[in-house]
């Protein structure tokens, strides 16, 4: 019996987290050789970023923790095209994602 | 769908907007056209730039206005709001001014007190008539009752002459004396007495009379002396236990003849139920004799009944004012009790005070119930004593000063010891409750010091700790560290002080406590057998009303009842119709009254004022000095009160003064409370003297208003228009412009620029733009980024000035501007202007966002980004906006790129609005 009752507040405490995650990207910027995006936490929960794909390819980069309403820049090194649509996508810890396209300047 | 995206998606902020400037500002009325006229159109054409336009053309006369600059305040009017830029419409916005008093205000003093309006002669005395003329000062004039009553004589002894039974019945004789013939002066027969070999001795005494009661016993009788020497005929009194000699009858040598002996006894031992009068006749010779014939004693009793009848009177008083009071004041101090300390004494502060200073005065009353013992005393050598009745002064040695004063028991008497080691005086003062101190015995050569004795204990009605302590009463006892003059003694000894007398150490009232209220603050404590006594020297509190009347159509009439202590006001403008003016002081009981009553008069005087408010400030400005044909003058104001006499003047230079009457002059009287009331004069003589060489002018404007509330004046408009003629052709005109501070404030403009789009039918002259200047009051173009003007090529011109960092001048707080156009000078051509355009825009030190929120909730916006080709800046921002609403954002720390830019902002929520500008 208690095993079932621990097992039903995992579930749902996971999906309550899931459920109150939010965040955006406020601002995507192409610099040489590198992209940076800004992200802000719009959810009831902190959040830790731990993937970047651009155009489905996952991108190395510093790992970035946001707060409630924290807010930041974060940073990946990329060999970017000038004028091309670019697929940006961030995921959290939690599987929560937010993606984007993005032209990169002429 | 949870909440937070259902909210998301109901968000919808949008960017509308993104400037450095505001937009134009153009004119909401039409233009006022100073010289010149208007053709066609109306202003509504010069607000937009389009095909439509207003046309003017010049012409050779013309009216300006002119405001003023500043302002001059008269008399005590203050300013209270606004400033002399709201002086230039009437808009109902006012500049305002407050009232002062202005009324007369006097305080008339007593005159005299010698009138006699009643015929009624004084009763009573003051003791300073003129402390009641000056003050409330502590210095007052103390009315003392007089005593009414009336004596009466009752004869004794009634013109005995020895005619029947020999003594007389009640009289006593002694050896030889005897009635006899021989000689009389009244009857038959006369007392006689004859001397013998023997020197025989004898008295002849009168029966005792009862003189108890007395306030004088006169004595009359004759005598008679043949060949008696001194010493041989005696005449004595008994005053109850022993007898007088009062007169040697016998050594006188206007012998063998009737002589007349007559007496007023007012020595008080002698009022007694056992008076006697003695003839002594003393050894006695053969061939002497003493005749005595015809006595007559009379006792005279005095009835006590004290009055007061004082008059006052004002001979030059002011019987006009509105307000009139007489108003006295009574001193409030009085002593209320003595210290009763028999069978005790007092300490001061535990007995520690050592009042033996280099120099000094100790004051103290005291009524001994038995004379002796030691009044005060703080030490062996720093103490009084008794020698006998006389007091002793043991001051710095033993024995430094007797007074001549042989003190009695059961009288007050006022005691000041003073000294001064640097100059080796030592003075003893003595008064008592009927007679001011004087200096009773002095040392001019006491070389001792008390500045070094020290104290064994200080005590009051005792000494040094204790020692023989005296029965009896004290009172009022003072330490002064410096030797007090007699006259200084004098001025306060029999009225009781604050304690904050300047060198007034330590000071006891004994008022019922031993409180210190001088600076040393000492206070004391009874030791043994005290109590407080309302028996006291002086300033008793009187014990019956004093009655104040005024004298009025030939009877008195009652304005106080009674006196209280500080300020009695009453009103007295039923009574004072002429400048004589007179009251008097009556006592509250003057029949039966056998006390003796006195009060404290520290002023009286008649209170006189007018209410009456002014309110008088002068405007002041400048003009041109061109030559003017007629001048109006224009004031619109309100007043916070009504019926206001108001005069309105201009100055006049050319006779250097403001007119009362004529060009520069109106007068008026107000309607009702705060209603705006337009006044103008037109001059159209001579208007030029109304200004000064360099243009200045002026005008004052003064309310007057009898009344005791203060009021306030409201200038709207204050304006000289003066009119113009000349001889060729010109235009001048101005409209009112109004830059919208509530999405533009004051505090982001970093400059404002004017912009005209006109065209002139000939290119001969430059056209000027002008502002208003608030702080100068006039239009100017001081501070724009060019004043040459602009010379118009033919076909549609801009001309654009930009007010640099100057504009503040030209903007006035709620954001109005006056711009005026004006050709630059007259000239012979008659030119006409199409204006299509006219005017102002802010230009901000930062950038202004303008921002909608076009959703169905009210969001939040946390960030706003300025993004250009070379940054990304993000702004942190907390700004709501409800449903529906436009906000403009202005942020003078932001300054947009140059070139293409983005601005975003982002919601709480997570939404982004993205505006694109360059």
């Amino acid at each position: 019996m208690s095993i079932a009752i621990t097992a039903t507040y995992v579930i749902t405490g996971n999906l309550r987290e899931n459920m109150s995650e939010r965040f955006i990207m406020e601002d995507v910027w192409f610099k040489t050789g590198e992209i940076a995006v800004y992200l802000r936490n719009t959810g009831k929960i902190p959040i830790r970023i731990v993937a970047v794909y651009v155009n489905y390819t996952a991108q190395s980069f510093t790992p970035l923790e946001l707060d409630l309403s924290g807010h930041g820049w974060l940073n990946f090194a990329y060999s970017w095209d000038s004028n091309r649509l670019y697929h940006i996508n961030v995921v959290t810890s939690r599987g929560t994602q937010a993606a984007i396209y993005y032209r990169s300047p002429s | 769908m949870n909440q937070l995206d259902w909210e998301k998606m109901k968000e919808d902020i949008k960017i509308t907007d993104v400037a450095r400037v505001s937009p134009w500002f153009v004119t909401k009325s039409e233009y006022r056209i100073n010289v010149g006229r208007r053709t066609s159109g109306t202003y509504t054409d010069t607000q937009v730039i389009d095909s439509s336009y207003e046309t003017f053309t010049e012409s050779t006369s013309g009216t300006l206005s002119y405001y003023p600059s500043g302002y001059v305040l008269g008399g005590s009017t203050s300013w209270v709001s606004r400033s002399v830029s709201d002086l230039t419409s009437d808009n109902g916005v006012y500049m305002t001014f407050r009232s002062y008093s202005s009324g007369t205000d006097t305080s008339d003093f007593a005159d005299n007190n010698t009138s006699d309006v009643d015929s009624s002669a004084d009763k009573g005395t003051h003791s300073n008539f003129s402390a009641q003329q000056a003050g409330p000062d502590s210095t007052y004039d103390r009315l003392t009752e007089g005593n009414t009553g009336s004596a009466s004589n009752t004869t004794l002894i009634n013109a005995e002459s020895f005619e029947g039974t020999w003594p007389p019945t009640g009289w006593t004789e002694t050896n030889d004396w005897n009635k006899e013939s021989d000689q009389v002066y009244d009857g038959i027969y006369s007392a006689d007495f004859d001397g013998s070999l023997f020197y025989p001795s004898g008295n002849l005494d009168t029966p005792d009379i009862d003189c108890s009661g007395a306030s004088a016993i006169y004595v009359d009788f004759w005598y008679r002396d043949d060949d008696l020497d001194s010493d041989d005929f005696l005449l004595r009194y008994y005053a109850g236990s022993n007898w007088d000699t009062i007169s040697d009858l016998g050594s006188t040598t206007q012998e063998d003849q009737w002589l007349h002996y007559q007496q007023k006894i007012t020595d008080s031992r002698y009022f007694v139920s056992t008076f006697r009068v003695r003839w002594s006749t003393v050894s006695v010779y053969s061939g002497e004799t003493a005749w005595v014939d015809y006595v007559t004693i009379k006792k005279e009793v005095q009835a006590y009944n004290y009055e007061l009848d004082l008059e006052v009177q004002w001979t030059n008083a002011d019987y006009d004012k509105t307000n009139e009071e007489l108003a006295i004041y009574v001193d409030e101090r009085n002593n209320t009790h003595s210290v009763d300390a028999t069978g005790g004494y007092v300490i001061f502060a535990n007995g520690t005070p050592n009042w033996g200073s280099v120099t000094g005065t100790i004051s103290f009353w005291i009524k001994w119930d038995t004379v002796g013992n030691r009044p005060w005393g703080q030490h062996d050598n720093m103490e009084t004593r008794f020698s006998g009745t006389n007091l002793v002064l043991d001051w710095g040695a033993a024995g430094s000063l007797t007074s001549s004063t042989s003190f009695t028991a059961g009288k007050w008497y006022f005691i000041a010891i003073v000294w001064n080691e640097n100059t080796d005086k030592l003075y003893l003062y003595v008064g008592d409750q009927d007679n001011p101190p004087t200096l009773d015995a002095q040392n001019n050569a006491w070389t001792s010091t008390v500045s070094t004795v020290g104290v064994t204990q200080n005590n009051f009605m005792a000494s040094k700790g204790g020692v023989n302590p005296t029965d009896g009463h004290g009172d009022d006892l003072r330490y002064w560290n410096i030797d007090r003059t007699l006259a200084e003694i004098q001025s306060n000894y029999d009225t009781e002080l604050t304690g904050s007398e300047t060198n007034l150490r330590s000071y006891f009232k004994l008022n019922n406590n031993f409180d210190d209220i001088g600076p040393d603050n000492n206070d004391g404590s009874g030791s043994g057998s005290y109590s407080f006594s309302s028996d006291m020297p002086f300033d008793q509190p009187p014990t019956e009303n004093i009655r104040v009347d005024v004298w009025y159509n030939g009877s008195w009439q009652n304005l106080f009842i009674d006196l209280t202590s500080g300020w009695n006001n009453a009103s007295v403008s039923s009574y004072l119709d002429s400048s004589t003016f007179t009251i008097r002081f009556k006592g509250g009981t003057e029949t039966g009254d056998t006390t003796q009553d006195k009060w404290k008069i520290d002023v009286t005087l008649l209170h006189v004022w007018s209410g009456e408010y002014t309110m008088e400030v002068e405007f002041l400005g400048s003009s041109n000095t061109e030559d003017w044909t007629e001048l109006t003058w224009t004031i619109d104001s309100a007043w916070t009160s009504g019926s206001m006499s108001v005069t309105l003047q201009l100055y006049n230079y050319a006779l250097g003064n403001y007119p009362t009457s004529g060009d520069g002059y109106i007068s008026y009287l107000t309607s009702s409370a705060n209603t705006d009331e337009t006044q103008s004069q037109t001059i159209t003589q001579d208007p030029i003297d109304f200004r000064n060489a360099t243009g200045y002018w002026k005008m004052k404007v003064k309310g007057v208003k009898v009344t005791d509330t203060s009021f306030d004046f409201k200038a709207d408009w204050v304006e000289l228009s003066p009119v113009m003629s000349y001889a060729d052709y010109q235009l001048d005109l101005n409209g009112a412009f109004a830059i919208d501070l509530s999405t533009y404030p004051l505090a982001y403009i970093q400059t404002v620029e004017i912009q005209l789009r006109y065209m002139a039918n000939d290119t001969v002259e430059n056209w000027h733009l002008k502002a208003y200047s608030w702080t100068d009051a006039t239009y100017s173009d001081s501070g724009f980024n060019s004043t040459k003007g602009h010379t118009p090529i033919g076909g549609w011109d801009h001309y654009a000035v930009n007010l640099t960092d100057h504009w503040r001048s030209y903007v006035k707080d709620d954001g109005t501007m006056y711009v005026k156009f004006h050709d630059e000078r007259p000239d012979s051509n008659q030119t006409t202007i199409n204006i299509d355009f006219l005017g102002v825009r802010a230009l901000f030190d930062g950038a202004l966002f303008i921002l909608k929120n076009e959703g169905a909730m009210t969001t939040h916006l946390v960030s706003l980004w300025v993004i250009s080709s070379t940054i990304h800046q993000r702004y942190d921002i907390s700004i709501f906006i409800n449903s529906g609403e436009t906000f403009s954002y202005l942020r003078a720390d932001i300054r947009l790129p140059d070139g293409p830019y983005v601005v975003k902002v982002v919601t709480e929520r997570g939404n982004i609005a993205v505006y694109s500008g360059s």
